[in-house]
């Protein structure tokens, strides 16, 4: 399907669009809105398109899968599309109330559509080395926006982002090569398919490679989403950015993060012993979560507040990815209980992806609701402020129910959540991490509590709001109320998110599809081979990669490739 | 060949984080420079390089086996594009930082934002509005909002009165 390229193409020609009109500001706000309401419009009807009928692809360029770049629209590419595209035009009517004519010089809404460019492009790029691109793309996108205004601190903070950035890209190249070395394939469908077949003794060393190798690309992945060892860039950057833009910042850039974690170390590294890097990432998510709470609780301005709870709550859905690699043994102690496993991993999988459109929401429509409060208050130190009840109870409203559900209480959505993530990582035995789960929202909901008796209880700081206010609740408004719809009516989200989670746990359908374009089918050199193994991968699509039958043919073929394909592409091993 | 390229790879890299970690801001810059050629050339080693290989311009019928990997340079070609991309916006962004501050080193500027940062991100945020002043709210929704423009004036008495019925 070619309109795949849509969420790509219509945000970076608006860009361009729009980088023509500046000096036009109402035009280039019309133009904004229209075109992202356009594309949110589109992927809406896409995740219903892919959920009625099948993962949906594109080749680009006319080459064919493994070696084309190949875009791939699974449900949970669907959902992440529909969250960016539905936020970013929320956070971009709240932006056309709220920015001024200096940062709109600053080429403010071309900006915008850069860095929307770059998320809709990683959700859904079926390459780790497209996927390097689109993470440029969108880090471009965001260095340009986090100076929009060019004050002092603006530029400084930058340069320290951009810093850490590069250190990141440069790790992400490496990793790439690295597993191009290896496993002989950037497609991730074919890596996919290569690193299942790493089974037996022969293959021990080689998948022992590429769980090593894989921990390379975890460095970027953590920087990117903000966890443990990694977040500090994150509360000093974020605050910095114009308000309205904060909200999309918070709610999508480190789920970037997070997407890639889910997708590269669920779907795509399926090696024995990938467990091992699963367990290290569950490990670091109870450092996250507690530092960043312990973060959120001793800063005195909302939008630090919050900035230090992203990284709380990425501790959150990487604890979910991490559960993915929890084996449960059957009572004898050795034998792997598979059906166990597998519904443990299916569970961990609907929490993550819950968690995250959760979270996206949530945290979305409180950066918003904070930015509505300093517009009331006239200052964005929280000891200045105070009365808010008072002053404008709308506001007070927003902001009670978006920090309950954060908090996790129990009608709105974060309470459904972290119940489902809490069940699965009990069911997994991971109690540690399930204590520090709960600790977290204890504490979430001590330094929401702080907010609210310090913002929205107390003397009033002054006569009257501040003007300009009430237009902004309109689309906070929109993103709060859907916090409350996905918890009270949850059953269609829990149901998209175990069909979307089905994709996730058992690739054999992604893989079908990235490699199969258009039905055509793949002429690589060992062409026979796969076909042979995806006639048996297809006669097996219920079960996972556990079929020996399906193994053994996917093993010869890959024994096949490393002899008989021309280029050195397992060059390790070669030279 | 391979043992020689890991070498250099290993020198520039290591050249290249001490230089990212000097108290000096072309430094850093330099060191980046450096850590991508690192990469770049840890690529080529990925792709399997040899001198014995040719050039991957295949006419129809030859024997791609004695031919090098097409696709490592091609992945290097784009990450030198980027770097080089990033490196520039780097640089203007250090010099900015150099003129706003008058110093390259990172050490001496300040941590945290101070004071009169903070009040200048709050004008050019809208957060702080003047009560003569227009309010920033854009034109083009000035239609929509303009109760809101009137807002204070019709608020003034309710939230007087509120204030006394405390």
């Amino acid at each position: 399907m070619n309109l795949l390229i849509l969420p790509i193409l219509i945000p970076w020609l608006s860009a361009m669009v729009l980088a023509l009109l500046r000096g036009n500001p109402r035009l280039e706000r019309a133009f904004a809105i229209i075109s992202t309401a356009g594309l949110t419009a589109f992927v809406f009807w896409l995740l219903f398109h892919v959920d009625a009928n099948g993962i949906q692809t594109t080749v680009l360029g006319g080459w064919n899968a493994p070696w084309g770049i190949v875009l791939v629209a699974d449900r949970l590419a669907c959902i992440m599309l529909c969250l960016s595209c539905g936020v970013g035009l929320i956070a971009l009517i709240y932006s056309c109330f709220t920015v001024t004519p200096r940062q709109q010089n600053y080429f403010f809404f071309p900006l915008f559509q850069v860095v929307l460019t770059g998320v809709n492009w990683s959700f859904i790029t079926g390459d780790i080395f497209n996927l390097f691109v689109a993470y440029e793309v969108m880090l471009m996108g965001s260095y340009g926006i986090m100076m929009v205004g060019a004050s002092k601190v603006q530029v400084r903070q930058t340069m320290k982002y951009i810093a850490i950035n590069v250190v990141g890209s440069t790790f992400f190249v490496a990793g790439v090569g690295l597993i191009y070395s290896t496993v002989g394939a950037i497609n991730m469908a074919e890596i996919s398919q290569r690193t299942a077949a790493l089974t037996g003794d022969a293959n021990a060393g080689k998948a022992a490679m590429v769980t090593a190798v894989s921990t390379v690309m975890m460095i970027v992945f953590a920087m990117k989403t903000a966890a443990f060892p990694l977040f500090f860039w994150l509360p000093d950057s974020y605050p910095v950015v114009p308000s309205g833009v904060n909200g999309f910042f918070a709610g999508l850039l480190t789920k970037v993060g997070v997407y890639s974690l889910l997708r590269m170390y669920v779907v795509v590294f399926r090696q024995p012993g990938a467990e091992v890097a699963l367990q290290i990432i569950l490990a670091l998510s109870c450092f996250t979560m507690l530092l960043g709470v312990l973060g959120a609780m001793c800063q005195w301005e909302i939008r630090k507040i919050l900035s230090w709870h992203i990284i709380s709550q990425v501790g959150y859905m990487v604890m979910g990815i991490g559960l993915v690699g929890i084996v449960i043994y059957q009572p004898d102690g050795r034998t792997p209980d598979v059906l166990a496993t597998d519904a443990l991993r299916t569970a961990a999988v609907v929490g993550t992806i819950f968690y995250i459109v959760h979270h996206i929401v949530v945290k979305s429509s409180l950066f918003l609701v904070g930015g509505i409060t300093e517009r009331v208050t006239g200052t964005q130190e929280l000891k200045k402020m105070g009365g808010v009840l008072d002053l404008a109870p709308g506001v007070a409203g927003l902001f009670l129910i978006a920090s309950f559900s954060l908090a996790g209480m129990p009608p709105f959505s974060g309470f459904l959540s972290k119940f489902v993530l809490v069940k699965a990582g009990l069911a997994g035995g991971a109690y540690i991490v399930v204590a520090v789960a709960i600790i977290t929202s204890f504490f979430t909901l001590y330094s929401m509590t702080k907010i609210w008796s310090y913002a929205f209880w107390g003397k009033k700081c002054r006569q009257t709001a501040g003007s300009g206010y009430r237009a902004l609740m309109v689309p906070t408004g929109v993103l709060v109320a859907f916090t409350v719809v996905m918890g009270v009516m949850a059953q269609p989200f829990v149901a998209l998110a175990e069909r979307a989670a089905k994709d996730v746990t058992d690739p054999t359908a992604y893989i079908d599809a990235s490699l199969r374009t258009k039905g055509q089918p793949v002429k690589p050199a060992h062409g026979e081979h796969v076909e042979h193994a995806k006639s048996q991968d297809s006669n097996f699509k219920s079960q996972t990669s556990s079929n020996p039958q399906s193994e053994e043919a996917l093993q010869a073929a890959l024994r096949n490739a490393d002899t008989v394909q021309a280029v050195p592409a397992v060059a390790g091993a070669d030279y | 060949m391979e043992l020689y390229m890991a070498i250099v790879v290993g020198v520039l890299f290591s050249a290249g984080t001490y230089m990212m970690l000097r108290p000096n801001l072309i430094r850093v810059v330099l060191g980046m420079g450096l850590l991508s050629n690192a990469v770049n050339l840890l690529m080529i080693s990925c792709g399997g390089y040899s001198r014995n290989l040719k050039a991957p311009f295949a006419p129809a019928g030859s024997d791609v086996k004695t031919m090098m990997d097409p696709l490592p340079p091609d992945i290097i070609l784009t990450a030198i594009v980027i770097s080089f991309a990033v490196a520039a916006l780097f640089l203007t962004i250090c010099y900015r930082v150099y003129l706003d501050h008058g110093t390259d080193n990172p050490e001496q500027l300040p941590n945290h934002e101070t004071a009169d940062e903070r009040r200048e991100r709050e004008e050019e945020d809208g957060t702080i509005q003047y009560e003569q002043e227009e309010s920033p709210v854009p034109d083009v929704l000035a239609e929509l909002s303009r109760e809101d423009k009137n807002a204070p004036h019709e608020h003034v008495p309710h939230s007087a009165h509120t204030a006394t019925g405390h």
